[in-house]
């Protein structure tokens, strides 16, 4: 029975989410650009402009106090700003999730443009370590650092003056009112106004840029002085947008979504929603947990309202009543949070954009293998191979849903089409071969040219016939991806890494099917040197049948990227094979890793020195990466000429085919 | 519009299949020393392999050093149907007679003249063996079909091109042959000298080359992000050209330099914002 309070309650609240949702409905201008569809020009952008281009982070919007949080903890109101703004930790370039036009008509890409350079600059002049503490000096100093960022920026790229110009003002018009400052405040904001100005005015381009370090001296000075002159307490003021926040480059924090359970993803999809911002994960004090649960207190006064949950110890989440949207409101509120890991099926994931930093959570290991593969690592501090190396078990990929593949190919029927369509292309065709000693037809040329060496008196070759024969390509291909932990990312809302791997595998063996080369496609990941997993999907001797596609659907990350070992097995796989021109095509979303000393140098160095030994066995190894951090390293893993960066995963399927024609084209 | 606008010729074609140095020096900025390891080279008889990427002055150098060294010269562009008798020569028939015709690297074996085979990763592989008595110390040219064992001319010399940038996996030039040849590195220049050089060839002010050039070098910086080519000085001078022309510079920029670069419209859009941030 309902009571007039409740009826009241869920009354207000479906009022407020309609106001809201409509309000929402006509606020959303079209003109709105979101990093994620924008990023790849800005990246071009200032990569062009300044030669090389830092992380693009998000950066997250300040945590939304409520009333009573400001009042306790004394945050002024000019400081509860709801907008994220644009910033660095010294290392990467952190940019609003999206931006709106400015009201002068400044669009939003060139926004992003602006901020994205600006930070980038940031980052060159060690504004993040120039900084000092103290929280007025660090105004007072990204404020002179911030317009000296411009000055610098406005003297190389004079084309930008004009965008500049629009944004220093619109920052110089969201200044916070002076009357509830105190005096000393109101000295500093007065300096940070005269800093806009001064990026405003023209004179600034001829001013000589100072470096970080020479302004410091100057701020604390000023600091001391404006302390000296003016009372009351200072208690930060924002930022200015045209140059930026800094902010501390904190622990990786991002809530990953527990390994996907298959059965759980099977019986109902995870709901999925965006989260705004993503709180600190929180260590767990010693005496948080209690080692045995306590008592429960079942309150008899209280009527028992369902028989499932007799003690209502279940909270609405559990039972999946609450939408995810409304989860990821609520988590977006908190500062921080414990991160837990519990088993069982996830049911809403909150996707937080940024890199995923945080390791999913292990898997089990697979049944024992009988034995594996030993091969040695190379080890580049002591420029030698070290034995024993790493142990690859290899076994055959657990199968998958059986409706997956032919979902996906129903999905995808027109980019099938297409692929096949091009790969018939490359079929081999009836080509005419001249100069044969046997033929349908006469050939003319090498008649003539043996007529005139006969009359000339010299040997001539009796091959004098055309012939029109099938050409036998004589290719052994095969794909190597990387199933990684790492490729759980999702990269376009909805899908993750794998997702897009699989139905771009599942598409090129089917157009390879066509095509009748012989290929093989294989997976793998693993855990630390004892334990690197590469699972055949297909053989090269096994026909594409059903099988297979259930193996491609059984494909799930797990572990990390010990690519050498991987690499290694798969040439031994591939040396075998006795075409004429062995591709090994590496499908991969990021550097090598594993939980031990894999992860920096020596991993790098050891997967180069696997590509060099396929080199020298006659294979041709190429990667396909989707990591945009890749020309970093895989430059010098596989060679100036040996990879491609990827950069829409979408494309993955077509990216493989054209990468195929090229290599295959003879 | 400057006199530099208009191509000239700097070689003479001739009924004998080479081109001849004329009176006028070729428009050649040295990036390095290349212009004396070459000269070193050509004393000493050693083949030299060219590597760089497109249209950055590799056929110019040649054309160059010819002039410089008043040598005669053959230039052949490779294509995967050249065969070897397209390089050495073939029996034709005549009014009932045979006749012997030299092909292109005979006659300059015989003239002393320098023989260049631009792109060569794209001849076949059973060509590119026939120029291996050449480029070693023998310098020897056998020809089997004459049963000729011709010694090359004092002069000559086989210089080769080589554009390491293409992914093509079935396409390398083998060790064998490699080995045989002194390597002369081309890159893009530096700034001030690309642009004094588009300034020249393309006949546009030194103001309008720098912002050409300061272009080229932003776009060249996504080189590692899906652009196949980087944009080539030769890229730039057509640019120039149709300047002088007439056409204004961002539309020039526009139809001659970005739209060949690439097909993909995310990387045209992103070579527009440069160009919007440059010009």
């Amino acid at each position: 029975m309902a009571e007039a309070e409740e009826l009241l309650a869920e009354g207000a609240l479906v009022a407020t989410r309609f106001a809201h949702d409509l309000w929402r409905r006509h606020r959303a201008a079209p003109e709105v650009a979101r990093l994620a569809d924008v990023r790849e020009r800005i990246e071009c952008f200032v990569i062009g402009l300044r030669g090389a281009c830092p992380t693009l982070g998000i950066s997250s919007p300040p945590l939304q106090r409520t009333w009573l949080g400001r009042l306790l903890l004394r945050i002024p109101r000019h400081l509860n700003s709801a907008t994220a703004q644009p910033a660095t930790d010294g290392q990467r370039v952190l940019l609003p999730r999206e931006l709106a036009p400015l009201a002068n008509d400044l669009n939003a890409l060139c926004r992003y443009r602006l901020y994205a350079l600006a930070q980038a600059l940031r980052i060159e002049r060690k504004t993040h370590t120039n900084a000092p503490l103290d929280r007025l000096e660090r105004d007072l100093f990204i404020a002179r650092d911030g317009l000296a960022t411009l000055t610098e920026l406005a003297a190389e790229v004079p084309r930008l003056n004009a965008d500049i110009a629009a944004c220093v003002r619109a920052s110089l018009a969201t200044r916070p009112a002076t009357e509830q400052l105190t005096p000393l405040e109101q000295a500093v904001e007065a300096r940070l106004r005269s800093a806009l100005r001064d990026a405003l005015s023209p004179q600034r381009t001829a001013a000589s840029v100072p470096a970080g370090h020479e302004l410091l001296a100057e701020v604390i000075e000023a600091a001391a002085a404006l302390r000296a002159n003016f009372p009351g307490r200072y208690r930060g003021l924002p930022s200015a947008e045209c140059w930026g926040e800094l902010v501390e480059a904190g622990a990786p924090t991002l809530l990953a979504p527990a390994a996907f359970s298959r059965e759980a993803a099977q019986r109902s999809p995870p709901r999925l929603s965006h989260l705004a911002r993503r709180p600190t994960p929180r260590v767990a004090s010693a005496d948080e947990d209690d080692e045995r649960p306590g008592m429960f207190i079942v309150k008899a006064d209280a009527s028992q309202t369902g028989v499932e949950d007799p003690l209502g110890l279940s909270r609405p989440l559990d039972e999946g009543a609450a939408d995810a949207a409304e989860l990821s409101a609520a988590l977006s509120e908190l500062p921080e949070a414990r991160l837990i890991r519990a088993p069982g099926a996830v049911r809403e994931v909150l996707l937080s954009e940024g890199r995923n930093e945080l390791r999913a959570a292990q898997s089990p290991l697979g049944a024992p293998n009988s034995g594996g593969f030993s091969y040695p690592e190379w080890d580049y501090r002591i420029s030698s191979y070290r034995q024993p190396g790493a142990l690859v078990r290899e076994s055959v990929a657990e199968v998958g849903d059986v409706g997956w593949a032919e979902t996906v190919l129903r999905r995808h029927a027109r980019l099938l089409h297409t692929v096949c369509e091009s790969f018939a292309e490359l079929r081999p065709r009836r080509s005419r071969l001249l100069r044969q000693p046997d033929g349908m037809e006469v050939d003319i040329d090498a008649y003539v040219s043996a007529f005139a060496n006969r009359l000339a008196g010299v040997s001539w070759d009796d091959a004098l016939y055309e012939d029109v024969r099938p050409r036998r390509r004589d290719v052994a291909l095969l794909l190597l991806v990387d199933a990684s932990a790492s490729t759980d990312a999702s990269i376009s809302g909805r899908q993750r890494i794998i997702d897009i791997e699989k139905e771009a595998l599942l598409v090129v063996c089917k157009a390879l099917e066509r095509l009748g080369d012989r290929y093989a496609a294989y997976g793998f990941s693993g855990e630390s040197a004892a334990e690197v997993r590469v699972r055949a999907i297909k053989r090269f001797d096994e026909p594409y049948d059903i099988a297979v596609e259930r193996r491609i659907a059984g494909l799930e990350p797990d572990g990390y990227t010990r690519l050498g070992a991987a690499v290694r097995r798969a040439t031994g796989l591939l040396a075998r094979e006795q075409a004429r021109h062995r591709l090994l095509l590496i499908v991969s979303d990021g550097k090598p890793n594993d939980i031990d000393e894999y992860e920096g140098r020596y991993g790098i160095e050891d997967a180069r020195q696997a590509i060099v030994e396929a080199r020298l066995q006659g294979l041709h190894p190429f990667c396909l990466t989707v990591d945009r951090q890749a020309p970093e390293y895989a430059r010098h893993i596989f060679g100036p000429t040996g990879y491609t960066l990827l950069r829409d995963a979408q494309l993955l399927p077509a990216t493989l085919l054209e990468l195929l024609r090229r290599l295959v084209r003879a | 519009m400057s006199a530099g606008a208009v191509p000239r010729i700097h070689l003479r074609a001739s009924a004998d299949g080479l081109s001849h140095p004329q009176a006028q020096a070729p428009y050649y900025l040295p990036a390095g020393d290349e212009v004396r390891i070459f000269e070193a080279c050509h004393k000493q008889g050693l083949a030299t392999l060219l590597k760089g990427p497109t249209g950055c002055g590799k056929t110019r150098f040649v054309e160059y050093m010819a002039w410089r060294l008043g040598r005669p010269l053959v230039t052949v562009a490779c294509h995967d149907d050249l065969s070897a008798s397209d390089l050495l020569g073939r029996y034709v028939v005549r009014g009932g007679e045979t006749e012997w015709r030299d092909g292109p690297l005979t006659r300059a074996v015989r003239n002393g003249a320098l023989c260049y085979l631009d792109e060569v990763v794209e001849a076949r592989q059973d060509t590119i063996v026939v120029i291996h008595p050449l480029a070693d110390e023998r310098r020897l040219l056998p020809l089997d079909k004459t049963g000729e064992l011709i010694e090359a001319a004092p002069g000559f010399q086989l210089v080769i091109s080589y554009n390491p940038g293409y992914q093509h996996v079935l396409k390398d030039l083998k060790p064998s042959t490699r080995q045989r040849f002194v390597v002369i590195e081309f890159d893009f220049l530096p700034a001030e000298r690309e642009a004094e050089i588009v300034a020249h060839e393309g006949g546009i002010d030194r103001l309008g080359a720098e912002s050409l050039v300061k272009l080229a070098r932003r776009v060249r910086n996504l080189r590692d992000r899906g652009l196949a080519e980087a944009p080539s000085t030769r890229l730039l001078v057509a640019t120039a050209r149709l300047v002088a022309a007439g056409i204004p510079i961002r539309e020039a920029c526009r139809t001659a330099f970005v739209a060949p670069l690439s097909d993909d419209p995310t990387m045209l859009a992103s070579i527009g914002d440069l160009l919007d941030a440059t010009l």
